[in-house]
């Protein structure tokens, strides 16, 4: 477009006015592009586009199995439950009829099933196995009864804690290092070295560093300066080699340096940096309604001890960026590099179905917060050594030794599925290393209320306090750092040569050198920092992950065990005999406790005392409970005592450890 | 720049005088190549390729009327009875949704009773369609569902029923809390991304149900309706919203929780016999969700 102007003189428009010089600004605007004079052709690199995108994607679609090792060694009681839930009976199931099937504890009918009868259906009226409660319904990961005894979630860490591990009066917590437990002397090589054993996995390695805090220095001069010098792990585990997670040997003369329980601790130092130790706090990035994703039965899926293995596939897609599109941040505010498959036992069980009835029945004089549920509320811990000034020990939770020691989360109603947070692992980060290292994991313990608060429920009867425990957290490596640590990148030399002082052009300054937001400040304006591999990058020591990604989004296949663990099992046992009078003249409460012993699961035999005192010329023993009414007949009652480590109430069930060899065993056989 | 001065002569001016000033330029455009390069053929390769499409499938559970999840499924097919056949008068088996049995289909005792390839090679296929229009609509999904020796074909004391007592049905079930039924066909398995995006979350499907028989090769096509004229048979009557050989099936996200139902049209409920053929809420409650599926032509 053109546009022609008349430019006039000033002379022209006032008589007075003069001319001047004049400068006219003229606007150039362009309405029109220049085309490009030849063809233009780009190549769309579908490899560099699926690169692109799956380096974008930060959704994550999680499926797989559970392969599970679940029975039921800590039932209520061994008896069979029959009726309807409103009207229901109970039948104690002798010893000698109690059996195990692929480690569930329960028996063989005893009394004709029309629904069993089923001609060509694999099932036997006489010889189908029901496990005592709790049984299948409230321990499978596949639920028969359509209530999920288990919930899955995705968690994330994100915070990390610090705790007491061993009790004292010095404050000395986990970030003081680890505890300290036991001192002893090892000869090696002719030589007098110390030992000592720590509360929880020490994560040492042979010849490595360490400072040891809160130790006495018995040298008359103080020599071994121990809080300036660092000492040498001479090598692991004590005299006989054992123990190797939990024991190291110091070259340093036994009587040189003594320890105080809770307050002694040693922290591994790796170039002049010490190692920090914390606890790791989980969140969850899934909901607690059962609704994120699927489970089913694997096809002909079992474990070796016939437990049903179920796949799981998550609906929901897990996403690592929060609400403002930033990539979620672990505990030290790096990019995630992990998440954790998460299962979770629940209390769904007090349904309406007779079997939860009946124990619902029995424990109605409970309190209220209890007396309503079947399971106890998840108290958590780590397996641990057994001392009772260490805190957080699972395996004793309940023993009356440790009644003043503390676990995951004590005192506000334990641990719910529908938690969002929950107390993880403890783990030891390097500053110089730039790694996290798991050293304990956490285990959650639950119990049936019946066993809990037996005592409360029969006063004849002690508590049951072995429960059952599990480790609920599984790693999911999502991406890697790499093995190497790049070079220290020094920003503070620029900015010192060319005196920047803005903060803007300094944070411009450290993005174009490539300085994560994650790397660590070693001193002002200096960094370090472990790259984190891209998907599918595998650096030279062959860390890396890589997985498929489809629609979008990264599929990443679990194939995960969960072990339902007994919390202690005893490992020894002594035989108990037991004095029993029967006959007219006995005590009348000797024939209660005969009966009682014969359907106690401990029961192993009994034998007449002296077989003369049979008299047959009365009908021998045609009434063993009351001896046909006759004079005092003495029998010898054994019973075995299952014992554990800790203090945790009556064992029924012998552990897998124990040697039952001596005892006389069955099966199925026997009466089938 | 270059500035082209000129002496301007008050005498030399007159009323009325302009100037021409030339805008010459001393500068061309050399050419747009980096822009071309790194912001155009940038943004048409970013065009020029496709969304991502999700094409991840979750399983779909069945529900009843209600949309309360169910936990069996029992097909029957009715067929029309040999005798009927024979008499040029084709009727199907009793009078109200019900299975027929097997000696409608040419089986023998032996073929239940020795499960003989010709009868446990037979099944029915659950074909899925985007629409009721055979003229246009696709074939989305299907599922096969092999004969079965069950409840439904034993006696109380477990053996095959007489080849005239033993129902032409199919128990599907839950595999956790159905073990002992068969699961395969139970669920359907859809694109979650389609459900999620459909107005008010609910997808449609259209199934049609055929009857593969081992024993003669034939397919018969069986629809969800027991009165059907095998001497006047329209497309109109087989076909579209109101026909009888689709039977919807929606499905839903129903608050997280992905199910699906047969919903059948006015033709495919038929009030005039209980129960109806799409019967998902069988009164007395605890009795099995049922569908019912008779011979279209003989």
């Amino acid at each position: 477009m053109e546009k022609t102007n008349k430019i006039l003189l000033n002379k022209t428009k006032s008589y007075n006015s003069i001319n001047v010089n004049s400068q006219i600004q003229f606007g150039m605007d362009s309405t029109n592009k220049p085309i490009p004079l030849n063809d233009i052709s780009a190549n769309v690199n579908q490899f560099e586009q699926f690169e692109k995108e799956r380096k974008e994607s930060t959704i994550y679609r999680f499926y797989g199995n559970v392969i599970p090792i679940i029975s039921n060694p800590l039932y209520n009681d061994n008896i069979k439950i029959s009726g309807t839930p409103t009207s229901f009976s109970s039948k104690k199931i002798l010893t000698d009829d109690i059996f195990e099937k692929g480690g569930w504890i329960g028996y063989y009918n005893d009394e004709l099933d029309e629904s069993a009868l089923q001609f060509n259906d694999n099932k036997s009226a006489l010889c189908e196995f029901f496990p005592f409660d709790p049984g299948y319904d409230r321990l499978r990961m596949l639920d028969s009864d359509g209530v999920p005894n288990y919930l899955f979630k995705i968690t994330y860490p994100i915070s990390s804690k610090d705790i007491t591990l061993v009790k004292n009066s010095s404050g000395v917590s986990l970030k003081d290092g680890i505890p300290i437990i036991e001192q002893f002397p090892v000869k090696l090589n002719g030589r007098d070295y110390v030992g000592f054993k720590t509360a929880i996995n020490h994560g040492l390695s042979d010849q490595d560093e360490i400072s040891l805090f809160g130790f006495e220095d018995n040298t008359p001069n103080e020599t071994l300066v121990l809080t300036q010098k660092t000492y040498r792990v001479f090598k692991l585990g004590n005299q006989t080699n054992e123990f190797k997670f939990r024991v190291f040997i110091v070259d340093l003369n036994p009587v040189d340096i003594s320890f105080t329980i809770g307050v002694s601790t040693i922290k591994r130092v790796v170039q002049d940096k010490l190692s920090q130790y914390y606890v790791r706090e989980f969140k969850s990035l899934s909901s607690s309604d059962y609704k994120d994703y699927d489970v089913y039965p694997a096809s002909f899926g079992v474990s070796y001890y016939d437990d049903k293995i179920c796949s799981f596939n998550f609906k929901k897609d897990i996403d690592v960026k929060d609400s403002n599109g930033d990539v979620l941040l672990d505990n030290l505010g790096r990019p995630l590099s992990e998440l954790y498959f998460t299962i979770i036992k629940n209390d769904n069980d007090s349904d309406v179905t007779v079997n939860s009835q009946y124990w619902l029945k029995q424990q109605e004089n409970l309190s209220v917060n209890l007396k309503n549920r079947f399971w106890t509320p998840i108290i958590g811990g780590y397996d641990i050594e057994n001392n009772e000034n260490v805190n957080y020990n699972v395996r004793s939770f309940g023993d009356p030794t440790y009644i003043n020691n503390e676990w995951y989360p004590n005192t506000t109603g334990g641990i719910d599925e529908s938690d969002d947070i929950f107390d993880g692992d403890i783990v030891e980060y390097n500053e110089s290393e730039l790694l996290e290292r798991r050293l304990e994991l956490v285990h959650h313990r639950v119990n049936t209320i019946y066993r809990e608060h037996l005592n409360l429920i029969d006063s004849n009867k002690e508590d049951k306090k072995e429960g059952y425990i599990y480790k609920p957290f599984n790693k999911i490596q999502i991406r890697e750092f790499a093995n190497y640590i790049n070079p220290v990148v020094d920003l503070q030399y620029v900015i010192d040569k060319y005196n920047i002082t803005d903060t803007l052009e300094i944070d411009n300054l450290r993005h174009s050198y490539g300085i994560p937001n994650y790397a660590t400040e070693i001193s002002p304006n200096v960094f370090k920092w472990r790259d984190l591999l891209e998907i599918g990058e595998v650096d030279n020591s062959g860390s890396g992950v890589d997985y498929p990604f489809e629609s979008g989004a990264h599929y990443i296949n679990l194939d995960k065990r969960f072990y339902l663990q007994r919390q202690d099992p005893p490992c020894e046992f002594i035989i108990i005999g037991e004095e029993i009078q029967l006959g007219i003249a006995a005590p009348m409460i000797d024939e209660q406790r005969f009966m009682s012993y014969l359907t106690d699961p401990t029961f192993l035999n009994y034998s007449f005392e002296d077989p003369e005192d049979i008299v047959f010329a009365n009908g021998g023993v045609t009434n063993l409970t009351n001896y046909n009414g006759q004079d005092t007949l003495n029998i010898d009652v054994n019973l075995a005592d299952f014992i554990g480590s800790y203090e945790l109430g009556k064992r029924d069930v012998a552990g897998g450890c124990v040697d039952l060899s001596l005892l006389k065993q069955k099966d199925i056989g026997d009466v089938c | 720049m270059f500035v082209d001065k000129r002496k301007i002569l008050l005498g030399g001016i007159g009323s009325g005088t302009t100037i021409d000033i030339s805008l010459g330029s001393n500068f061309f455009p050399v050419d747009n190549s980096e822009l071309i390069e790194n912001k155009f053929v940038k943004d048409e390769k970013e065009k020029s390729i496709n969304p991502i499409v999700d094409y991840k499938k979750i399983i779909f559970k069945p529900a009843d009327n209600n949309w309360d999840i169910i936990d069996r499924l029992k097909i029957n097919l009715n067929f029309y009875t040999p005798e009927s056949i024979a008499a040029e008068a084709p009727v199907h088996r009793g009078s109200g949704a019900e299975p027929g049995v097997y000696a409608d289909l040419g089986f023998i005792f032996d073929d239940v009773f020795c499960r003989t390839n010709r009868f446990i090679n037979s099944f029915i296929r659950v074909s899925l369609f985007d629409n009721p229009y055979s003229g246009r609509n696709q074939l989305l999904t299907f599922a096969d569902i092999y004969t079965q020796v069950g409840k439904d074909q034993e006696d109380e004391f477990g053996f095959p029923e007489g080849i005239n007592e033993s129902e032409i049905s199919f128990r599907l079930g839950d595999p956790v809390l159905q073990p002992d039924e068969i699961h395969e066909g139970f669920y359907l398995y859809w694109f979650k991304d389609l459900v999620d995006n459909s107005p008010n979350q609910e997808y449609e499907m259209y199934a049609t149900l055929q009857f593969n028989n081992a024993a003669n090769g034939k397919v018969y096509e069986l629809a969800p309706s027991r009165y059907i004229d095998p001497n006047n048979i329209t497309i109109s009557n087989l076909e579209g919203d109101d026909g009888i050989f689709y039977l919807k099936i929606i499905l839903r996200n129903h608050n997280g929780i992905y199910k699906y139902k047969f919903t059948p049209n006015t033709k495919q409920s038929d009030p005039t016999y209980t129960p109806p053929a799409v019967n998902l809420n069988p009164f007395p409650l605890g009795g099995i969700p049922t569908l019912t599926f008779w011979q279209i032509t003989p």
